[in-house]
């Protein structure tokens, strides 16, 4: 029974070793993820620049003006789609569970596995995972806000032009609107994230303390 | 088992699977000892040779492996210590959002 109670206890240590396995795709793969984020909110701001600054739109009216540029969106809302995507798919490519087939001879095998343990490269695993993922859910959170900076802008705009048929009225109120919208709209996700975080320190203390457990007792 | 520490510091899991698989089979000779642990012969014998040393396995007069009490208490004792330190780990439940 004891044997068995270790067997379990080792498999849930590599099952935990495996998610954080998925932690650390968000940093092989943040680079990328912030490039296709940021490369869209460029383009979706010069090309903004390029409308306000430009005859192009000149042919149209306001309404079909405001249309035009409240599609423009669309373009930081693919990239992120198109992100979140990309570490989605990296995220389910990782391979876990290749412990299984060792673990499955029992108690023996379970002392190999916590014998031949990298713990250092573990350590840093659990670390970097936390910082990678805080990062990234940063600059999600600062593309949604982004995104609603516009949405906001672009309804502000179209009320006071159906109103007062002027635009850019409310100054800046629409960044500061903006930014509680994403506070709101994101807040569940804000304190998953920050619990996961914590979680991952957690667990950090705790696999230093049962390695080094490990090390100093004498057998 | 390092040649340098082959003396002094064997792979406990090794020696966990060798009186392991003498539990179940009682007595046995070294080539099945070497087929049902997945050790190589002379690996097999250099344990068999320092596990005798510390007196938890004999080899009979007919070449037949026997674990003795003592290598089935040093088992058990193996088995209480990992659960000691294993036993008070608590994981986080992980659950990536992406």
């Amino acid at each position: 029974m004891t044997e068995e109670k270790i067997v379990a206890k080792v498999a849930e240590l590599m099952q935990t070793l495996d998610e954080v396995k998925k932690y650390n795709v968000l940093e092989k793969h943040f680079k990328k993820f912030a490039t296709i984020v940021i490369v869209s909110i460029v383009i979706c701001v010069l090309v903004n620049i390029l409308f306000s600054t430009s005859s192009i739109l000149s042919g149209f009216d306001e309404p079909q003006k405001f249309l035009l540029t409240f599609l423009l969106t669309a373009i930081p809302i693919v990239g992120i789609g198109a992100g979140g995507l990309y570490i989605r798919t990296k995220v389910k490519a990782v391979k876990t569970g290749e412990w299984k087939e060792e673990l499955s001879h029992g108690f023996p095998s379970a002392l190999k596995i916590l014998s031949e343990m990298d713990w250092e490269s573990s350590f840093k695993a659990v670390s970097s995972g936390g910082l990678s993922y805080a990062m990234y859910g940063l600059v999600k959170g600062a593309a949604y806000w982004i995104i609603a900076y516009i949405a906001a802008g672009f309804a502000f705009n179209i009320t006071t032009y159906l109103l007062m048929h002027q635009t850019r009225v409310l100054g800046g109120i629409s960044l500061w609107l903006s930014l509680l919208i994403t506070f709101l709209y994101l807040k569940k996700d804000l304190s998953r994230r920050f619990n996961e975080i914590r979680a991952l320190d957690k667990l950090q203390w705790e696999l230093r303390r049962f390695s080094s457990e490990l090390r100093n007792t004498e057998f | 088992m390092n040649s340098e520490t082959q003396s002094s510091k064997p792979d406990l899991y090794v020696v966990a699977r060798i009186i392991k698989s003498l539990k179940e089979k009682n007595k046995v000779n070294k080539t099945t000892l070497g087929t049902s642990t997945g050790l190589a012969y002379d690996k097999l014998i250099k344990y068999l040779d320092w596990m005798s040393k510390k007196g938890f396995v004999e080899i009979d007069e007919n070449g037949l492996v026997v674990l003795t009490k003592d290598g089935s208490e040093a088992y058990d004792e193996l088995v209480q210590w990992i659960m000691k330190h294993v036993g008070q780990l608590k994981f986080p439940r992980l659950r990536i959002s992406s």
